[in-house]
């Protein structure tokens, strides 16, 4: 009995002993806690924000080639694009007035012409859809992909030549490639711009 | 004799609180080598909006629809500090333009050649 008694003094710990150890392994816990959290936290922010930028660099480059095939607009006239071609066109008056042409799409969906197929986007609850349809008909039910989503805005602005004041008289002298375009974008409350020359 | 055993084969609370130090310590080595990686990726993508600045500015003095390039531009959430600076080119009618947009320590500079107004009276 004595030897038991020994033994265990020898072995084993006090109460305030253990309970600093404890004291200490909480709080040692309860920083690297913190600590991981913040950590996992900028590694999610950091994951959201590159797949983010990633895809507006890709959603620029593809809205940039759909821009730049719609020139020259003369070639649609006499084709079952020209509807289009003007719809694109009348948008905004105003800005044709300036010698501007003016492209919106917002809140609806506006064919244009790309090649021999026909690009539609549309924005429905901030996300920006494009889709590419064969044939300009509405009996073929556009398939849209997502381009961008949180996207509130999204304008692009062509410039024609300033010596073509006839634009303003009419709406189907649009027959040269303009020698710049704006496309802007607004994606997260950030307002984005690229200038191109189609 | 099994108490005997087991306390010699087992960690000391000392050891243990003493490994856990040393964890703990090494552990903000590892979440900076995350927080550069966090650093560096904003820093790339700050690269890529000043080069997209700066070639905006450029392109649309190539264009001829501006003239000067403002003092500064709104991109990308960020406000850009953009200059330009105009050399002398061996053809008399065209000048070079620098164009350079800069935040912080991210800057980029894009060259244009852009050709001299000739008036009639010259």
């Amino acid at each position: 009995m004595k030897t038991s008694r020994t033994s265990f003094n020898s072995f084993g710990f006090t109460l305030v002993e253990v309970l600093v150890s404890i004291l200490l392994t909480v709080v040692i816990i309860s920083v690297l806690f913190v600590s991981f959290k913040v950590s996992v936290n900028n590694l999610t922010a950091l994951q959201s924000s590159t797949n983010e930028f990633s895809k507006f660099v890709k959603a620029f480059g593809v809205i940039e080639k759909d821009i730049s095939n719609m020139f020259p607009l003369e070639t649609y006239f006499d084709s079952p694009y020209k509807y289009s071609s003007l719809e694109l066109s009348s948008l905004n008056p105003t800005a044709i007035t300036n010698k501007r042409v003016e492209l919106i799409v917002q809140d609806s969906s506006r064919p244009s012409p790309s090649g021999f197929s026909w690009v539609i986007y549309k924005i429905e609850n901030n996300k920006l859809y494009r889709s590419i349809q064969p044939l300009p008909s509405r009996a073929i039910q556009a398939q849209y992909e997502l381009l961008l989503e949180d996207v509130s805005e999204i304008k692009a602005h062509c410039y024609v030549y300033d010596n073509l004041d006839y634009y303003t008289s009419s709406l189907l002298n649009f027959d040269q490639t303009p020698k710049l375009c704006k496309l802007e974008l607004t994606i997260s409350g950030r307002y984005y711009k690229k200038s191109f020359i189609p | 004799m099994p108490i005997l055993s087991a306390g010699r084969n087992a960690f000391t609370l000392i050891e243990v609180l003493v490994a856990l130090i040393v964890v703990s310590l090494s552990f903000p080595i590892f979440l900076s080598f995350q927080s550069n990686n966090v650093k560096n990726n904003v820093h790339v993508q700050r690269v890529y909006l000043a080069d997209l600045v700066a070639s905006n500015l450029s392109t649309e003095l190539l264009s001829g629809v501006i003239k000067d390039v403002p003092k500064t531009v709104e991109l990308g959430g960020y406000t850009w500090k953009t200059e330009i600076t105009y050399e002398p080119s061996p053809l008399p009618i065209i000048k070079i333009a620098r164009v350079s947009a800069s935040y912080e320590n991210v800057s980029s500079e894009k060259q244009v050649f852009l050709v001299k107004e000739v008036s009639l009276e010259d």
